[in-house]
């Protein structure tokens, strides 16, 4: 047999190697000097690294932990609810004055009367029924009928 | 990993969040505390309350598609992960030198052992956390979950969203260096 690839050696040496593929390499590690080094390398390397030991949480801990967190939620939270209400704010002030201002440009500029839509949702306001009975109010309010009857 | 798993009788919807979170805290809060102090050294105290500040804020669209380990596994390594890059990239975090020989102090630290005995493991770890510590994140971050967490390939695949044979060869590329740099340590 071949010597296996360095990765084949380390899923052996992880248990990860189906269990036939696993016996072959198994078999060739006894006549195989160099991959047998190989394999017990990996292991001294990985018993190396698991001797390390690290700081673990006690109840005291995990319950500050648990306590922290909800409280940096609950805060975290608010701050979110609150720049929501303040950007709510400012885009409906900003939807007043925009608002406010194009209507204000409608009713002003001389070359932008209101036209047909504008004379007919007046006449409906007024419930008129009819085209041009809406158009002869609109006409008496100072609307732009010439511009409206063209535009139709 | 242990195959332990936090199941919700009565479904998850029926759970109360704040219990669930405990709950959570409780079971895996430790095994997520070393995952990331493995990851980042001292910081991992802030770093692991950022971990369940997402899982807390998260919990209510965990449908449990993933294993719940996978899911703060994933949560974990991606918070390290942005951590450690960042610090690359800024440069203005390292460990400070007295950070690191408290660390090494902790992690060397052993019950009842000699003095002599208590240098020489504190030497050790010194150098296996150095050794780490040079490794690029994603090489380091495989073989923490590898070797110091005990996951399985596929685990690992799951959790950082790499290829299976990614994570074979990146495992094979950080062990390699590390026999390289302990090989004082290894026989033969």
């Amino acid at each position: 047999m071949r010597c296996p690839d360095p990765v084949q050696l380390e899923a052996l040496v992880d248990g990860e190697l189906p269990a036939d593929r696993a016996a072959g390499v198994t078999r060739h590690l006894e006549e195989c000097p160099a991959c047998a080094t190989q394999v017990r390398r990996i292991r001294q390397l990985v018993a190396l690294l698991r001797q390390r030991s690290v700081p673990v949480l006690d109840e005291l801990e995990v319950a500050q932990l648990v306590e922290s967190v909800r409280r940096k939620a609950e805060v975290k939270r608010r701050l979110t609810f609150a720049a929501w209400r303040r950007s709510l704010v400012a885009a409906s002030l900003v939807l007043a004055l925009g608002t406010g201002a194009l209507t204000w440009y409608r009713l002003n500029s001389p070359g932008r009367r209101p036209v047909a839509p504008d004379a007919f949702a007046l006449a409906l306001l007024h419930e008129h029924r009819r085209y041009e009975v809406a158009l002869g109010a609109a006409a008496d309010l100072g609307f732009n009928v010439q511009v409206a009857v063209l535009g139709q | 990993m242990a195959a332990v798993e936090v199941t919700w009788p009565g479904g998850a919807a029926a759970q109360d969040r704040n219990a669930r979170f405990e709950e959570i805290v409780r079971t895996y809060g430790t095994r997520v505390h070393t995952l990331v102090y493995r990851m980042v050294g001292s910081e991992a105290d802030d770093l692991v309350q950022e971990v369940f500040l997402q899982v807390y804020r998260s919990l209510p669209r965990f449908r449990g598609e993933a294993k719940l380990t996978t899911w703060l596994y994933r949560i974990a390594t991606n918070r390290c992960l942005d951590h450690l890059r960042r610090r690359r990239r800024t440069q203005t975090r390292f460990l400070s030198l007295d950070e690191y020989a408290q660390d090494c102090v902790l992690e060397a630290a052993q019950p009842g052992a000699s003095p002599e005995a208590g240098t020489e493991a504190l030497d050790l770890t010194r150098e296996i956390r150095r050794c780490l510590t040079t490794l690029p994140v994603e090489l380091r971050t495989v073989v923490v979950l590898r070797d110091l967490e005990g996951l399985e390939y596929r685990q690992i695949a799951a959790v950082l969203g790499w290829p299976l044979g990614t994570v074979q060869s990146r495992l094979h590329r950080a062990r390699t260096l590390l026999k390289q740099q302990l090989s004082p340590y290894l026989e033969g």
